[in-house]
């Protein structure tokens, strides 16, 4: 009798949440693309299950995958150093920058976390929660810069098809950084709200330096506000910066002043190999240069990924319509300064995923598929095959770098 | 960025050391002000408006300006490209003779990798059949020029040599930075292969040399390698030269490991990751 009133009341509920996304578009939006959400994310791990993590462990090169970072899906090339750090803490008497490279919010979290589980479980945990976490807030902000509805819920789960997609079903520090840094944008263009903007902004400085792109992306929407007199844009745009490079800088004054020296951090972050030769614009091209003189593959790919990627998003950016021309300069302002970065230091690694922490990256990748499969397709019918087979075959290559590349070291 | 990178192009033409100056930030600084100024100007033209700026045809044509700007640089830098520089300096005295024939074909394996591209020599300290204790004791053994077949040419002067006597590991280098290396612009990987110091001629101190090294040139990288274990006092000895030749001292537990740390100097850099080590080993001593 209990188990059918129950079963009576569920179903009226169910009816009742059912007439309200009927009658309510936008909620059901909502709705829809937190349970597309959900099946990317199982999608994701279903391959990440199923394929990334034997394939890694077959073909891992010795040492890559350290008993703490296994199975090798939990915490894959970054992960080691924020569970490391986490466990043993940081290294500031001896300044070792596999230490210091490393931000402090993931390891903080992963500190406090209790101990029923391994480290390395629980990074992918809170990896795959902030992936669940940042899905729909990509939609949220694909359907914002856009202004329409060409992107469908269910075309979430394609943001696995992108160049480094299959990482949202991985143990990493980029997703968090991309929830944050998309957080932060969200807040910014719409939400307006002054505490989420610092908050959002110095959480994606603490977790990578790379939300320092978003310096980049805020600052064209900051001289957009100030051209057109947006004062609530300009004062948020501004803020956002401030609180990104404010909370930067407090960690910079800390690695300092843990380690007892002056210039810590700048020391670790410009060490970044002890090997290498000149690591500077320069020194970027003529080691890729050097690559093809000596059949590398691995510096062949290495630093191909780091030009190619960034100058496809461009591409990309270039073609995909948006509500309002702003944000089209601003995302190329965020590519631009990942590529800046990479030259000016030399250093090609990781682009892949690097790319991934913009929040503009898998907006333009959605936005690009539906103009690709949009109805409309008696329009430009030509540009859009060779647009989109262009594109399939870098998103193809692009994956069997991040898969086959991973274990095997092809880019970092 | 074209332009600053052009006119470098062009005033090459005269000169072809100025083609270096083509990486210099100054260029950077220069395309970024005609950017501004660009713009500047154009906001100007349409009556103080920013916004006409930001449209799809402009955002193309910038676009373009960088895809352009970037295949400049990428042709330039195979233009101007820099011979790399490797430079062995490998110590012969006696106390090397339990490793030599290890580190003999280290040596040969490893250079073998190394492009036909690359500017390579040989010199030597120490392998003096005299009785008595000879510090000067120093040749160099191949020049410093591009080889077809360094690894086997290596080889063979390798496989002449016994190692006896005494040598100066600070002298060799020094004669190498003065002598071999004097007129040699490109950046150069110094390699240094020792089994620790030679008490006898060599420093027990960095200090003395640092004057000296000074007036090393900022192109040279000098990397010092000891194999097997070497006492706390000696580390510190090789340490402190590294730090006076603005290096760094590497010690590796077998000869083995000299084939990484040679395809690293060879290669450009590595990577930093697997172990939570650098590769080469594990007690790599960074200096400073």
């Amino acid at each position: 009798m209990a188990i059918t009133a129950m079963v009576h009341s569920l179903a009226s509920r169910m009816q009742h949440w059912c007439r309200k996304l009927v009658d309510n578009p936008a909620l059901g939006h909502k709705v829809s693309s937190g349970l597309f959400s959900l099946l990317t994310l199982v999608i994701g791990l279903v391959i990440g299950v199923l394929v990334l993590n034997p394939l890694w462990g077959t073909l891992a090169q010795p040492n890559l995958f350290p008993a703490a970072i296994l199975p090798p899906i939990t915490g894959p090339i970054d992960g080691l150093f924020y569970i490391r750090n986490a466990e043993l803490g940081y290294a500031w008497s001896t300044r070792d920058p596999l230490s210091l490279w490393f931000h402090p919010l993931l390891s903080s979290f992963l500190q406090v976390l209790p101990g029923w589980l391994p480290k390395n479980s629980w990074f992918w945990l809170i990896s795959l929660v902030f992936a669940a976490a940042c899905l729909p807030l990509i939609f949220r902000l694909t359907v914002i810069l856009t202004g329409n509805s060409s992107v469908q819920p269910k075309m979430i789960p394609l943001c696995l098809v992108a160049p480094g997609g299959l990482s949202l079903a991985t143990g990493n520090a980029e997703i968090p950084t991309l929830f944050f840094s998309t957080l932060l944008l969200l807040s910014v263009l719409a939400w307006e709200k002054w505490w989420l903007t610092v908050v959002s902004a110095a959480a994606a400085i603490l977790t990578k330096p790379n939300a320092l792109y978003m310096v980049a992306v805020l600052f064209i929407y900051f001289l957009f506000a100030v051209a057109t007199r947006n004062l609530k844009l300009w004062k948020h745009s501004l803020l956002g910066m401030a609180a990104l490079l404010g909370g930067w800088l407090i960690w910079i004054w800390i690695v300092d002043w843990q380690t007892g020296h002056p210039g810590a951090y700048w020391e670790a972050r410009l060490a970044f190999s002890p090997y290498s030769g000149p690591v500077d614009l320069r020194g970027f091209f003529e080691q890729w240069l050097n690559a093809f003189l000596v059949d590398d593959l691995r510096n062949q790919i290495r630093f191909s990924t780091a030009i190619l990627i960034p100058m496809v998003s461009l591409i990309v950016i270039g073609l995909v319509p948006f509500a309002s021309e702003p944000h089209r300069y601003a995302f190329a302002a965020g590519n631009l300064a990942m590529l800046i970065i990479s030259l000016a230091l030399g250093n090609p690694n990781k682009i892949l995923l690097y790319a991934t922490t913009l929040p503009g990256y898998f907006v333009t990748h959605l936005v690009l598929l539906a103009w690709l499969i949009s109805q409309r397709r008696q329009q430009n019918m030509g540009a859009r095959w060779l647009v989109g087979a262009c594109y399939l075959a870098y998103c193809v290559g692009m994956q069997v770098v991040y898969v086959i590349g991973t274990p095997l070291g092809w880019y970092f | 960025m074209g332009l600053g990178i052009l006119g470098n192009l062009l005033a090459s033409w005269l000169e072809p050391a100025i083609l270096q100056d083509a990486f210099l930030p100054w260029n950077l600084v220069a395309i970024i002000a005609l950017i501004v100024i660009g713009v500047v100007l154009g906001v100007r033209a349409q009556g103080g408006k920013f916004t006409w700026f930001l449209n799809q045809n402009t955002y193309w044509s910038l676009l373009i300006f960088v895809g352009v700007a970037l295949l400049v640089i990428i042709l330039l830098s195979v233009i101007t490209r820099r011979t790399p520089v490797l430079y062995f300096v490998i110590d012969t005295t006696a106390k090397m003779q339990p490793i030599f024939n290890d580190v003999r074909r280290e040596v040969q394996l490893s250079t073998s990798l190394v492009p036909r591209t690359f500017k390579i020599g040989l010199r030597t300290y120490g392998g003096s059949a005299d009785n008595i204790p000879n510090c000067q004791d120093t040749e160099q053994l191949l020049p410093l020029q591009t080889y077809d077949n360094f690894s086997a040419r290596i080889d063979s002067v390798l496989a002449r040599l016994q190692p006896r006597g005494n040598g100066s590991l600070t002298g060799a280098v020094l004669e190498a930075i003065y002598t071999d290396l004097a007129n040699e612009n490109n950046h150069i990987q110094m390699l240094v292969v020792t089994s620790g110091t030679d008490p006898l001629c060599d420093p027990t101190g960095g200090g003395i040399l640092e004057r000296r090294a000074k007036e090393v040139k900022d192109n040279l990288e000098v990397i010092i390698i000891s194999i097997g274990e070497i006492d706390a006092s000696r580390k510190q000895i090789l340490n402190s030269y590294a730090e006076a030749f603005n290096g760094r001292h590497i010690n590796v537990p077998t000869a083995a490991s000299l084939h990484s740390i040679v395809q690293n100097a060879a290669y450009y850099g590595y990577g930093y990751y697997g172990d939570g080590t650098f590769p080469g080993e594990p007690d790599a001593t960074l200096v400073p």
